[in-house]
């Protein structure tokens, strides 16, 4: 199923990280497409932006942000949004994302994805405020559900029917990234396929997948490992149930070679190719 | 307002991330309660299967911490590595409390942690610290400055001679003059190198940071050199920038023959404006350079 917009299904990416430079300006690897970390590029006139140059000429691209702080009480920063707007022109972005969050108030940034509470006042804010930030930008924005540790007693709404309300409210794209429903799912204790089923697969442009780290009591959404089985099969349903969406493959921490990134991102196309388990069977285990 | 609307309880969740302490301490803090009471607060957070609510908002408290620390730790290896795990990050703490960010990048968190320095008292050997600190944030702005292309040998040749008296040079974006008392970035190269750095003596030093090719490099200058360099970069002329370079004659000559060919060689103007600069500019640089141009620093 295409999104509404017809944004393309732009294959099996990763993200762009500076200890990869020498490899992907000296190998031109066979990459589908690549994701930006927008600040990372946004105030650089040095070798960063160079390098992001080269890539972008070469691959195709999507920028994708974590300080946007949509779901902010603070005023919206301009200023961001303009050095992004001409981030997304010199690099001509196929789109433009960022996180159902909020990274601060009262002109401090935590430089954390903070948790939203999912609150009849919460949703019209954010309504309110990404229609705006899509007017400016002139494309519509693209929200990814982060993973989160706390969940706020005043919340009247699940996680799936405030980003899908939200998305449909503001008509804006979506960046369902599979790992942190896992993540939240394992958190909170609600069931990640009812999140993925209730998700409008006409508005998802993008897939995230990442791996975690398990401290027992709780899961951190780190980056930093491989993608485990539990995700993958839940990677599986959602392309059973929207068909093949732009996947991207994050590592951030412990970064390893290129090449074994890359495998791990290459590794979405077999759960593409095989049908394994039905939704059905998925729900029961 | 109700006590669980939007704008309060996002004012008091990063009031229990930013204070210090344990999340008890937190909760009850001034700005924590300033926007919900102790009490009421019990109940905003939801436990776990396995967590309570202090626990759950321990893990962004924990996060927080650990993601600035870092930043600053990309940013600030050589001091670091002066200072020793354990007091670095205590300083850091100090820091991000005092300063904490008010950017949408970590590229800024560290601005301020060399004049910050200046405050804290018993820091062992402050004044190279601060030489250090001082010198890793010039690296690090001179890294992610606007690329600028520099002078060619065709616009330096089509100057007249007549004209060089009255000519303005104008530095590139990604430069920055530096007074230490201390030469912190032999310190530095060592770290880079991964050598034992050499023993720390006192030398007045004066440095050009600057960047080739996106590489950031550091031209070792003479006092004169520095003096007629940050009257260049604040849009002198380049007599009058001489002048300032107080010089006899020699050095003069040499300066206008040797130093200068090696300025422009290493890249360092950007354009040549033959014609007056308007009175109320001079003084005052557009670029990177004029800034920091007459930094030095006070014992």
């Amino acid at each position: 199923m295409a999104n509404r917009w017809r944004y393309p299904d732009l294959g099996f990416g990763i993200g762009l990280r500076t200890v990869h430079f020498p490899h992907i300006l000296a190998n031109h690897p066979p990459v589908d497409w690549f994701e930006i970390l927008s600040e990372n590029f946004m105030d650089t006139g040095g070798r960063p932006l160079y390098v992001l140059d080269q890539v972008a000429e070469r691959y195709p691209v999507v920028l994708h942000g974590v300080s946007m702080s949509v779901g902010s009480t603070d005023p919206i920063n301009f200023d961001f949004l303009r050095k992004l707007k001409l981030l997304a022109q010199r690099t001509k972005a196929h789109w433009v994302s960022d996180h159902l969050c909020w990274t601060g108030v009262s002109g401090i940034n935590v430089h954390d994805l903070l948790p939203m509470p999912y609150t009849d006042e919460s949703l019209q804010h954010t309504i309110d405020r990404v229609k705006i930030i899509s007017e400016f930008l002139e494309r519509p924005l693209v929200l990814e559900n982060p993973s989160t540790y706390v969940e706020f007693s005043a919340s009247n709404w699940t996680e799936w029917d405030f980003i899908t309300t939200l998305a449909e409210q503001a008509d804006c794209g979506l960046l369902l990234d599979v790992n942190n429903i896992y993540v939240s799912s394992f958190n909170h204790g609600f069931d990640p396929h009812d999140y993925i089923d209730r998700i409008p697969a006409d508005r998802v442009v993008q897939i995230h997948l990442a791996g975690h780290t398990n401290k027992g009591t709780h899961i951190l959404d780190t980056h930093s490992d491989h993608v485990i089985e539990a995700v993958w099969e839940l990677y599986r349903r959602v392309y059973q149930t929207m068909g093949g969406i732009a996947t991207l493959l994050e590592w951030d921490e412990s970064i390893p070679s290129f090449e074994v990134v890359h495998s791990e991102a290459l590794k979405a196309r077999q759960y593409r190719e095989s049908p394994g388990k039905s939704n059905e069977e998925a729900h029961a285990a | 307002m109700r006590p669980d609307s939007l704008p309060r309880l996002q004012r008091w969740m990063q009031a229990v991330i930013l204070t210090p302490g344990d999340c008890e301490e937190a909760l009850a803090s001034e700005a924590a309660t300033r926007e919900i009471g102790v009490h009421d607060a019990r109940g905003v957070i939801l436990p776990s299967k396995t967590l309570q609510p202090n626990e759950r908002l321990d893990i962004y408290r924990d996060m927080y911490e650990a993601r600035l620390l870092e930043a600053l730790s990309v940013d600030y290896p050589g001091l670091a590595d002066l200072l020793g795990e354990e007091l670095f990050a205590e300083l850091l703490r100090l820091y991000i409390r005092a300063h904490p960010s008010r950017s949408y990048t970590l590229n800024d968190l560290g601005d301020n942690l060399p004049e910050f320095l200046r405050l804290v008292e018993g820091l062992p050997r402050a004044q190279f610290a601060y030489d250090l600190a001082r010198l890793e944030l010039a690296y690090s702005k001179i890294f992610d400055a606007a690329e600028t292309p520099p002078l060619s040998h065709e616009a330096i040749t089509a100057v007249p001679a007549g004209a060089w008296e009255k000519a303005r040079l104008v530095p590139v974006a990604a430069f920055q003059l530096i007074a230490m008392r201390y030469p912190a970035q032999l310190y530095l190269e060592a770290l880079r190198e991964e050598k034992l750095p050499p023993p720390i003596r006192r030398k007045d030093t004066w440095l050009a940071i600057y960047r080739r090719d996106y590489a950031v490099m550091a031209l070792s200058l003479t006092r004169p050199a520095f003096d007629v360099l940050s009257a260049l970069a604040a849009g002198n002329s380049l007599g009058d920038a001489i002048l300032a370079g107080k010089m006899n004659t020699p050095t003069r000559h040499r300066l206008l023959t040797t130093m200068f060919q090696s300025w422009t060689s290493e890249g360092l103007f950007q354009a040549i404006r033959t014609e007056p600069r308007p009175k109320e500019a001079v003084g005052k640089s557009a670029t990177t350079a004029g800034s920091a141009a007459a930094q030095w620093p006070t014992e």
